[in-house]
């Protein structure tokens, strides 16, 4: 009776369209503890449930990574149940599933196609586009300073995600090594900035970076610099204010990955002869690596389109596709241009998690879902 | 000192507030298999991972082969664990957890190999290289566990309730195997239980525990027929416990008779005081000013057989229950003493709220302190 159950959760779930997380989270609309998370839990639980009813009698401290490896033989076995229940359980998931796949469908596909669409209409006059299709948007970004912004948006995506990977590591694991108190000060410490607007927190970043700013004035008391730095309006201003941005998305990842790990597995390691590294090489980080991946995700997916803090930051000296993007449309009114950059983009980033969905085994992002 | 493989002295350990270990002393011979026994919170996790190197403790000394090891990391002293829970690697098969030690020690591939497989030999597990270990049983997991934490041979096997999370039936299974495996071997193993049954069928010698302190140190036969504390008699032998003349004694509930009183002789006639006692047990006999007037008559041998001088009195029975082939009677006697009896056999003419006649020989009192 049980195991029946079990099968039936997990064989609805399998239909779940949960490839739609991913994408909603490269919108970078995402906040830790967002929409999605709260979504797509499900996902996990009945896995959970499934492993009793095989009777294999699992130990307790079993990373959550594994479940959905567990859940998916189960699952097979329930596609072996009679086919009239099989049948009505996927009716009837269909249609508790339609709305997603409605919102799916009018905010996500639609906009989509008629960017697309866009990017291939001739510009009108000062506002207007034309239904006549070209081609010629495309060819137009091989020139110098549009492939120059692509590569600059590129290279400090990456930057931002090695200072994100390099500072929200750690502080993630950490984070799940406090106590159970700690733990939940700590989540909410993380959680307030998300309460005020991120552009309020980008004027506070400013305040701090001006010339004779917090910054400087503090570096100069304290006898480390003897002039000004200035550092607004620079790139390290950029990255520092890029890294601010998205490192609780790296630090929600791996904590919820670090989470679920055993501490143990480290202590058996260390006994078994491992130091501090080797356990740290063998054993956490092959463990964690879930959560880092969705963190890198997490953090290079919208750094790539997160305009404002280069705009901000980095007056017009660091123009990455983003404030390109924003210029064709609001500045220069090119709209079929813009949605041809906006397409590449997007291109770009698909191509992006559709590598992170090889390296890492599955599209589940740690955190999210 | 020089035979002692092991020896952790005087051993001071405290969380916070909390005096966890109290000045622990703990002499280990080579190929000794040694349990520590006691209730739940008595420090017995906490003085195996102060020997594995996991926890450092405030004062004292862990020497191992007459090497300070005190301030040694864990993967430095080649003492061996095996956790509760097993803290199997999830994600390596058993051929690699197995293989963890000596992969670390950079053993050439081929011969890791043949080392793993005589090792999942020594468990029995032949032919389960290739499994995860979410895909073993409780028993399995057990064996894997115990196989990688032998396979480096290391000079001590620490072993925390290895089989806590077993079933009765696989837990007797599993002490058999253990207990021949550590002959096999002629390993120095340090077990950790709360189950007493467990501690006399395996150890060589049982260090008895209770609130950071060894109350007891000895093999099966001392710890079970000579207690030297009341603690020790409750926990190991669930021992009655009599306060008699100032003094306090243990009686195991097997050498407790109780018979129905019969009415042609009135109970009171038990009840004998002190005076009429014979004079050489007048003395064992008085009354307990502490515990009140406890009524015990102590007559000599030659009223009942053996030549054991024989106490008695009344008492009321409380309760009478039927458990593990044994039929229990609880009584109450005169003072309010508790007094448990247990023998073979189904029922006995006894009932809740009657009078009984009870007595034991002294000779399996025990003076406890
Ligand atoms: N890391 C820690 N921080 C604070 N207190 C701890 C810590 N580890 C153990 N304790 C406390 O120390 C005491 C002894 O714990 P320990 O785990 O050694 O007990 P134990 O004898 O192994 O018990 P059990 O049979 O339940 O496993 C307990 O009161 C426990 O709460
Ligand atoms: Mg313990």
């Amino acid at each position: 009776m049980m195991g029946r159950k079990a099968q039936l959760h997990t064989s609805t779930d399998s239909e779940n369209p949960q490839a739609a997380v991913p994408v909603d989270a490269s919108g970078g609309a995402a906040t830790p503890v967002g929409a999605p998370g709260g979504a797509a839990k499900p996902v996990d639980a009945p896995g959970g449930a499934a492993t009793p009813a095989t009777g294999e009698g699992h130990p307790a401290g079993r990373p959550g990574a594994h479940l959905s490896k567990l859940g998916a033989p189960s699952s097979a076995i329930g596609a072996g149940r009679p086919h009239a229940l099989t049948r009505r359980k996927r009716r009837v998931s269909m249609i508790l599933a339609a709305p997603l796949y409605i919102f799916t469908l009018a905010f996500v596909v639609g906009p989509l196609a008629y960017m697309v669409f866009l990017s291939f209409a001739t510009r009108d006059g000062q506002w207007g586009v034309k239904a006549v299709l070209t081609l010629s948007n495309y060819p137009k970004m091989a020139e110098p300073i549009y492939v120059t912004t692509f590569v600059n948006s590129l290279k400090l995506a990456l930057i931002t995600t090695v200072f994100v990977t390099l500072t929200g590591y750690p502080f993630g694991y950490f984070m799940a090594r406090l106590s159970p108190k700690r733990k939940g000060i700590a989540m909410f410490l993380l959680i307030i900035p998300f309460w005020t607007s991120a552009l309020m927190r980008l004027y506070g970043w400013m305040i701090v970076f001006r010339a004779n700013g917090i910054l400087d004035r503090v570096l100069m008391a304290l006898g480390i610099v003897d002039r000004p730095l200035r550092l607004l309006y620079t790139y390290p201003a950029v990255v520092v204010g890029m890294v601010y941005a998205l490192a609780p998305f790296m630090i929600y990842a791996v904590f919820s990955s670090a989470e679920k790990m055993d501490f143990h597995l480290v202590e058996a390691a260390r006994t078994l002869g491992a130091s501090a590294p080797r356990a740290f090489f063998t054993i956490t980080l092959p463990l964690t690596m879930p959560g880092l991946f969705s963190g890198v995700v997490l953090t290079f997916v919208p750094s790539m389109g997160l305009y404002f803090i280069a705009d901000l930051l980095g007056g017009n000296k660091v123009v990455l596709v983003g404030n390109l993007i924003y210029e064709q449309l609001m500045k220069v009114h090119d709209w079929p241009f813009a949605a041809a950059l906006s397409v590449v983009l997007v291109i770009l980033v698909s191509v992006f998690l559709f590598a992170y969905r090889k390296v890492a085994g599955s599209g589940e992002l740690e955190g999210l879902v | 000192m020089g035979d002692f493989l092991l020896s952790c002295e005087h051993i001071e350990k405290s969380f916070g507030a909390t005096r966890v270990l109290c000045g622990i002393n703990l002499h280990v011979r080579p190929s000794e298999f040694i349990t520590l026994l006691g209730p739940s919170g008595c420090g017995k996790t906490t003085l195996l991972r102060i020997i594995a190197g996991l926890e450092y403790p405030d004062e004292g000394k862990v020497i191992l082969d007459g090497v300070d090891m005190t301030p040694v990391p864990p993967h430095r002293r080649s003492v061996g664990m095996v956790f509760q829970n097993y803290a199997l690697f999830p994600h390596m098969n058993v051929e690699a957890n197995v293989g963890y030690s000596l992969r670390l020690k950079g053993v050439p591939k081929a011969q890791i190999r043949e080392e793993v497989a005589k090792a999942l030999h020594t468990v029995a597990l032949d032919g389960y290289g290739r499994r995860l270990p979410s895909e073993l049983s409780g028993g399995q997991s057990q064996r894997v566990a115990i196989a990688r934490a032998i396979i480096g041979k290391p000079r001590i096997l620490l072993l925390d309730e290895p089989l806590g999370a077993l079933d009765l039936q696989l837990r007797r299974q599993m002490q058999i195997e253990l207990k021949h495996l550590q002959k096999q071997l002629s390993m120095t193993f340090i077990y950790i239980t709360h189950d007493q049954e467990e501690a006399l069928t395996m150890s060589d010698r049982i260090a008895v525990m209770k609130d950071g302190r060894f109350q007891q140190t000895g093999d099966a036969t001392q710890i079970y027929d000579a207690p030297e504390t009341t603690f020790v008699a409750q926990f190991v032998g669930n021992a009655n416990i009599l306060r008699m003349d100032g003094r306090t004694y243990a009686i195991r509930s097997e050498y407790v008779r109780m018979e129905p009183v019969s009415p042609d002789k009135p109970s009171t006639g038990f009840a004998a005081a002190p005076e009429t006692a014979a004079p050489d047990t007048a003395a064992a006999a008085q009354s307990d000013g502490t515990t009140g007037a406890m009524a015990i008559a102590a007559l000599s041998g030659s009223l009942k057989t053996g030549d054991s001088p024989v106490f008695h009195t009344t008492g009321t029975v409380t309760d009478k229950s039927f458990a593990g082939g044994q039929l229990r009677i609880n009584a109450r006697l005169p003072d309010g003493t508790m007094l448990l009896s247990s023998r073979h056999g189904i029922d006995s003419d006894l009932r809740a709220g009657m009078e009984a006649r009870v007595s034991w020989d002294q000779k399996h009192m025990v003076e406890v302190h």
